[in-house]
């Protein structure tokens, strides 16, 4: 998994070059995404000389536009950070931020919210608050399930994750099939993923947390890098690995958390983005893990803009876009990489 | 007796004791159903305005009105009836919504002897060829043809009334998060302008498109009839609602939101010209009268 290229050494300066290059990157994608839409306003309007916008114009660039671009790209950071250390704890290319099941959890937070027909109350917020909810409660019961003898381990992680998940989508199943029509409606697209437009005062909340996760797990960079030895070479390099997992576990869950209840389930970018960036970046996590958070944030913006405007006035989920470019991609770069193997 | 319990007794009961009773001169037995299950809304208030409800069996999960049977037998939902418990209570013939889903259900059933009358009523065109459908299905031809003779004079009426009106902007919102909206081809877009209204979801676009929220606020709709609510506790009428947050919108602006139970917009049927009546009021409330709160919420 670890990329092909010889490990040359990482210095701060390839570091700052690297997020930079990203963060213009990112920038680039803001700008679109905040510059086209459904509607026809345009952040030129907001330029000295550029006509001045009308009150709707404000509306749809400032609450509908503008927020639901920003959240785009703490979403689409927070998977590909989830799905970066989950591919370095667990070994495996195949971990996204989904596989350990959370999302499973947080799936069916919604969707009981939704049967229940609470879409509107807590001022629209029970959705994300129930599918949070059921995410943490998810991490609790699967991190039980999956510690044997005071330590978590790979395989058993993986497989509860996977049997959480088949769960899941059983009982939401089961939830769709006697629901009301109205609400199989809103399930359904609740489970499809979309970015909602938040307020500042939501949107502000979703940004710390996500920071702070994301630079908890920045932290652990180098040992991540120790693991990729295997979990008897990090013990020996020094690492504490069981402190490792479980906070990588928690920490990471709780990225997905966030994401999931917030938009849904969106598939591909905490999947495909990390393996594109450890192809070109190399596999030390000092660098891919920032890289990571500003990729992944300017792709989900991206796909999202593609989302709106594409069939606009009318919309595609987004995780429709993040799929059909994102699948096609991956299996190209798993080809390049199995010839370049050899195999 | 309800307001609409009236109307379908205008509209059917005054033939019921001529035409359609179970005791009809002796008919080919596939176009004579004595056992009937229906499992649409629609269909069954259609049945009901034919004065055949006597000769109904059993009744699909969604039928609960009207009250003669709501209380018989259920066989499944519209697009998913149980072969078996059709077969059970006898039945010769299923009145139900064209379905895909349900497809290989009804050739199962048309196989084992049971006519299978799939009806189209989700335009206005489909209406009235559904009555015709079951007419003559039923041997109530007649009567049939004088439903939809009714029908039609109300809704000439309306429209009458409504034409030299200056058109309002609409959005008639029928599902949340996303939002989905009645657009072109829906019964709904033709119940609009009918009603003196301009659909803001036109050009080409599905029935029931997603629309995004740049576009609805660009399109200023000066009415919005939210009827994406289906909640026990929702209050009707004439609110905001979560509308508000677009303080800009002109139907913000100037009170036109309205919340109203779906059941009274978005089931086709022979209660078209009380719908389009209904939107008349939402649109042009100082030429049709203020719509009353019971006329907004649940039935």
């Amino acid at each position: 998994m670890s990329g092909r290229r010889p490990r040359e050494p990482l210095t701060a300066r390839r570091v700052a070059s690297v997020s930079l290059v990203l963060a213009g990157l990112l920038a680039l994608a803001l700008v679109l995404g905040a510059s086209f839409g459904a509607g026809r306003a345009s952040p030129l309007l907001f330029v000295p000389g550029g006509g001045g916008p009308s009150e709707v114009d404000r509306a749809v660039l400032l609450q509908v536009r503008l927020p639901r671009v920003v959240l785009a790209a703490l979403l689409g950071g927070a998977l590909t950070v989830a799905g970066t250390v989950f591919q370095a704890l667990l070994r495996n290319p195949l971990a996204d931020p989904y596989v350990l099941g959370v999302s499973g959890g947080a799936s069916i937070g919604g969707v009981v919210a939704l049967a229940f027909g609470l879409g509107r109350a807590l001022g629209g917020a029970a959705v994300p608050v129930l599918a949070f909810a059921g995410a943490l409660g998810s991490l609790l019961l699967i991190r039980r399930v999956a510690t044997v003898g005071g330590r978590l381990t790979v395989t058993t992680v993986l497989l509860t994750g996977a049997i959480f998940n088949a769960f899941s989508a059983a009982l939401i199943y089961f939830i769709q099939s006697v629901a009301s029509l109205a609400q199989l409606h809103a399930i359904v697209f609740y489970l499809m993923g979309r970015i909602p437009s938040y307020a500042p005062g939501q949107l502000a909340l979703v940004g710390l947390v996500t920071a702070a996760v994301v630079a908890a797990l920045v932290l652990m960079a180098r040992d991540y890098n120790a693991l990729s030895l295997g979990e008897e070479g990090a013990r020996q390099m020094g690492v504490d690995v069981e402190r490792v997992k479980r906070r990588t576990f928690v920490l990471g869950s709780l990225l997905t958390a966030i994401a999931v209840s917030v938009a849904g389930l969106i598939g591909f970018v905490g999947l495909v983005v990390p393996h594109v960036l450890r192809t070109v970046l190399g596999p030390d996590h000092r660098l891919l893990l920032p890289a990571a958070f500003l990729g992944g944030a300017a792709f989900l913006v991206l796909a999202d803009l593609v989302a709106r405007v594409l069939v606009a006035p009318t919309e595609l989920p987004v995780g429709v876009v993040t799929a059909l470019v994102g699948g096609p991609f991956f299996l190209y770069l798993l080809r390049g990489r199995a010839g370049d193997d050899g195999r | 007796m309800t307001r609409r319990r009236a109307r379908v007794a205008i509209l059917g009961g005054a033939l019921a004791a001529t035409a359609c009773g179970v005791e009809r001169g002796p008919r080919p037995a596939a176009a004579n159903p004595e056992r009937i299950v229906v499992m649409a809304p629609a269909a069954a208030e259609m049945l009901e305005s034919l004065g055949a409800l006597d000769r109904v069996v059993g009744v699909g999960d969604f039928v609960r009105e009207p009250r003669a049977i709501a209380r018989l037998p259920r066989v499944g939902a519209y697009d998913a009836p149980s072969v078996e418990r059709v077969l059970d209570l006898g039945a010769d013939a299923l009145v139900t919504s064209a379905s895909d889903a349900a497809a290989p259900a009804h050739g199962r059933l048309e196989a084992l002897g049971v006519r299978v009358l799939a009806l189209d009523t989700s335009t206005y065109d489909g209406v009235f060829t559904s009555l015709a459908v079951l007419g003559r299905e039923l041997g109530c031809e007649a009567q049939a043809r004088s439903v939809e003779r009714r029908i039609r004079e109300e809704l000439d009426a309306i429209a009458a009334q409504a034409s030299p009106l200056e058109p309002r902007r609409v959005l008639v919102v029928v599902g949340r998060d996303p939002l989905h909206v009645a657009g072109p081809g829906s019964h709904i877009d033709r119940m609009i302008a009918l009603a003196g209204g301009a659909n803001v979801a036109a050009g080409p676009l599905a029935p029931y498109p997603r629309l995004s929220l740049e576009a609805i606020l660009e399109a200023r709709p000066e009415v919005i009839v939210d009827a994406a609510d289906n909640g026990p506790d929702v209050v009707r009428g004439r609110r905001p609602g979560a509308w508000s947050r677009w303080p800009s919108l002109p139907a913000v602006r100037d009170d036109r939101v309205f919340s109203v139970e779906p059941d009274r917009l978005v089931i086709p049927g022979i209660r078209l010209p009380e719908m389009t009546r209904l939107m008349a009021r939402l649109i042009h409330p100082e030429v049709f009268g203020e719509p009353a709160p019971a006329e907004l919420a649940a039935r």
